[in-house]
């Protein structure tokens, strides 16, 4: 049974809600925030890519005071240690002089955690975050303790100044639900920036999610229902995007070195229900399946030498993949028909 | 819309179907008969069209995405958001699904190209059917029987006209000479004259019977004239145990001779009396003698037709002098005979022939060898050698010949030898006329 319009037209205005204040905190930068939000709602690790001084970290904070929940932010520097991140077994002595390994939890110890510039770590560093980010607990010295409910990651990266910095590896990029790019904004944005921000600081939002709205939130997406067809749609995209698969585009089978894993369907099928949320509807819709398509894909595609010769991005790939899967599965030009769009 | 794909499937099956039909025809036309009969094709036309109809049925079924599918496709083309889809898995409670619009469907078959491809197919087929084709008809396939048809049908009239008991046997091999043209088949000369030669047989063997019963009639009649004229000695007729024998007799014949049951109704009239008076028998022998003698002359002419079949003696002779008379050219069938071999009139059956010119032939004089005088040798010189004759034939002694012949109605007696000729049956005609000569 499907959820009833009121009670979700209730989610979605918190989730609109949500997503108006980040579009206060960061300008011009709506299309980012509504990922951001289904991100969330999806319970899903976002990484940020973006070059320096587009608001990255600022969105992240912002983010962090919006959804009232305990922020913990990462800076990773390449002498970053685990330790430094999951936390460790302490010497302390009491006052009666009895000492013992008292567990002093690290920063990932919290609902949000900002890893800023996380490629800037060394990849030992980086694989402390593998479990955490999939099991949501740490494990140390045999003894796995729970991360808090919800937990996000939200990483960001800079594309540019490599040196010195360790590319994330594919197990990893894997765990985050979307990688987005934060590109810049237009004059008009930096305008209103420039008159509306002193020093850049963003205001302080008026308004903040509640445990209880967070919640429910999450129990909504729990109802939105997603329909066989469209489920059977993001397999045949994911399935597609394999070189090896028998339907696999010509562009694919030259130039995609890797498809994508099982849980990139899994992504877009949470994702998509979020997209579905934040549009007020009960059911995944075909739109929402495009809408989070590529950034679920883009960085979950590994494209071979030949695909950087001819300039192929990965997100060329799922564009041509959107363009010739038919949703519903219909081979026209076997019927001797075409559809007039 | 299924309607639609369905009769765009049928227009384009259909112009198989007619160009198929016009090849049919056509070959028909060409190797079998050039006459195009719309009758013979109705039913099989209609019947492939009915299973035309049911392919393309199928064909428009399979041509268009099944009902879920299209769902499915309109939801994402139309942007319902899912509404569609989710409608085919689960109830949309109080949820209202927009409205989808729907697009329209180009189909690669239009129907202009369809509807030339149909009529240039019609136009074939029209044209196989009426195209002008003479070749050889079917006639030339058969072999020309008129002449032994005239001849069974006239014996069978004789017949007929001189047997009346036996008419049901006489009306079957009537209808076996009329079905004679049905298995007429030029292809197997030899069943057709095995047909004519049972035919024949029949004809013969109903004949005898008719000669039996008219001999039988007569012998009674006889013996009843001799009884009648014993009783015209008595004086009393009424007491005499002959009356009372001739009683029983004529009792016991009314019932096998329809004809003498009629005479006896003659000269009795309405009578029932058993016995009868001097001048009813009176009456009586003078009929029998008279029905007697017709009798006779019917027997007469039956036994003349047996010399046909007999070994060619007695009447035979006569008749061998009545051909040479009437019948001029008879001796030249010797010639027509296959020389040794297939050629010639063999009925297409494999024989040998064995040449019966003699030199007690008519005209062997003029075959005799002569020298050429070298004057005129002379008058050839200058010619020109067109080809080289066969020699001609050894004399021998003239045979009997055993065969089967063209025209033979009974090809194991049948043709005889007389006077040192042999007549053919060919000349069947000239026989019949003499016997009603």
């Amino acid at each position: 049974m499907l959820i009833e319009p009121q009670q979700l037209k209730e989610h979605q205005d918190i989730a609109l809600k949500l997503l108006e204040e980040l579009d206060k905190i960061l300008l011009g930068q709506h299309e980012v925030h509504k990922l951001l939000i289904i991100g969330i709602l999806s319970k899903g690790h976002i990484l940020l890519e973006g070059l320096p001084g587009v608001g990255k970290t600022a969105l992240v904070k912002g983010l962090g005071l919006l959804m009232n929940l305990e922020f913990k932010r990462i800076q990773f520097t390449p002498d970053l240690l685990p330790a430094d991140i999951l936390g460790g077994n302490i010497l302390q002595q009491d006052q009666h002089g009895n000492r013992s390994l008292v567990f002093q939890p690290g920063a990932i110890f919290a609902n949000i955690v900002l890893a800023d510039e996380i490629n800037r770590a060394s990849p030992k560093t980086q694989s402390a975050m593998l479990e955490a980010m999939q099991e949501r607990a740490v494990t140390l010295q045999g003894t796995t303790r729970p991360l808090p409910d919800p937990f996000f990651v939200l990483a960001s990266q800079n594309p540019i100044e490599l040196e010195g910095t360790y590319p994330i590896p594919e197990a990893q990029l894997d765990r985050f639900l979307f990688k987005i790019s934060v590109t810049g904004v237009n004059a008009d944005v930096l305008a209103q920036i420039i008159s509306q921000r002193r020093r850049g600081e963003p205001p302080a939002p008026t308004w903040a999610i509640t445990k209880d709205q967070l919640d429910g939130l999450f129990d909504a997406m729990d109802r939105i229902h997603l329909s066989g067809p469209v489920a059977n749609y993001i397999a045949r995209i994911v399935a597609s995007a394999h070189p090896d698969a028998p339907n696999a585009h010509e562009s694919i089978r030259n130039c995609v070195r890797f498809g994508p894993s099982p849980r990139a369907a899994i992504a877009i099928a949470e994702a998509a229900r979020a997209a579905a949320l934040l549009e007020g509807r009960p059911t995944v819709g075909f739109d929402d399946v495009i809408a989070v398509a590529k950034p679920v894909l883009n960085h979950r595609i590994i494209l071979n030498y030949q695909a950087k010769l001819e300039n192929i991005t990965p997100e060329t790939i799922v564009d041509r993949i959107l363009d010739t899967l038919d949703p519903a599965a219909i081979d026209w030009d076997k019927l001797h028909a075409k559809p007039q769009e | 819309m299924l309607w639609a794909e369905f009769i765009r499937s049928l227009i384009r099956f259909l112009t198989v179907e007619i160009w198929f039909y016009g090849m049919v025809i056509l070959v028909h036309r060409l190797t079998i008969s050039s006459v195009f009969t719309l009758s013979n094709y109705l039913v099989p036309v209609l019947l492939s069209t009915l299973l035309v109809a049911l392919a393309a049925w199928i064909e428009a079924h399979r041509h268009l995405p099944s009902a879920a599918k299209l769902l499915i496709w309109l939801d994402a083309h139309s942007h319902a958001g899912g509404f569609l889809a989710t409608s085919l898995d689960t109830s949309l409670g109080s949820w209202q699904p927009p409205e989808p619009s729907i697009p329209k469907i180009n189909h690669f078959h239009d129907w202009k190209t369809s509807a030339i491809h149909t009529l240039i197919a019609c136009l074939f087929c029209i044209g196989a059917a009426i195209f002008p084709i003479e070749h050889k008809t079917q006639q030339q396939f058969k072999l020309d029987l008129t002449e032994e048809t005239k001849q069974l049908q006239e014996k069978l009239d004789m017949l007929k006209d001189q047997s009346e008991d036996i008419t049901e046997q006489l009306e079957s091999i009537s209808n076996a000479i009329e079905q004679l043209d049905q298995a007429n088949d030029a292809t197997a000369p030899d069943e057709v004259y095995k047909l004519i030669d049972s035919i024949n047989s029949r004809i013969d063997y109903a004949e005898q019977q008719s000669l039996i019963k008219i001999e039988k009639q007569i012998e009674t009649r006889d013996n009843l004239e001799a009884l009648l004229e014993e009783l015209l000695k008595q004086d009393k007729l009424d007491s005499s145990p002959e009356m009372q024998e001739l009683a029983k007799l004529l009792d016991t014949l009314v019932l096998s001779d329809k004809d003498l049951e009629m005479l006896l109704q003659d000269i009795k009239g309405n009578s029932q009396a058993q016995k009868l008076t001097k001048e009813q028998i009176k009456e009586l022998i003078e009929k029998l003698k008279k029905q007697n003698h017709q009798k006779k002359t019917i027997a007469a002419k039956l036994k003349k037709c047996e010399c046909n079949q007999e070994n060619g003696e007695g009447c035979c002779e006569s008749l061998a002098v009545w051909l040479e008379n009437n019948a001029p050219g008879a001796a030249q069938l010797q010639d027509l005979l296959p020389e040794g071999g297939m050629q010639g009139i063999s009925r297409g059956e494999q024989t040998t022939a064995p040449l019966t010119y003699d030199n007690t032939a008519k005209g062997f004089e003029n075959a005799k060898h002569k020298s050429i005088p070298l004057s005129a040798l002379a008058d050839q010189e200058g010619s020109i050698l067109m080809g080289v004759a066969k020699s001609p034939p050894e004399p021998q002694q003239a045979q009997t010949i055993q065969q089967h012949t063209p025209g033979n109605l009974n090809p194991a007696k049948a043709p005889v030898k007389s006077q040192g000729k042999t007549i053919q049956p060919r000349h069947r005609k000239a026989v019949d006329e003499y016997f009603k000569h």
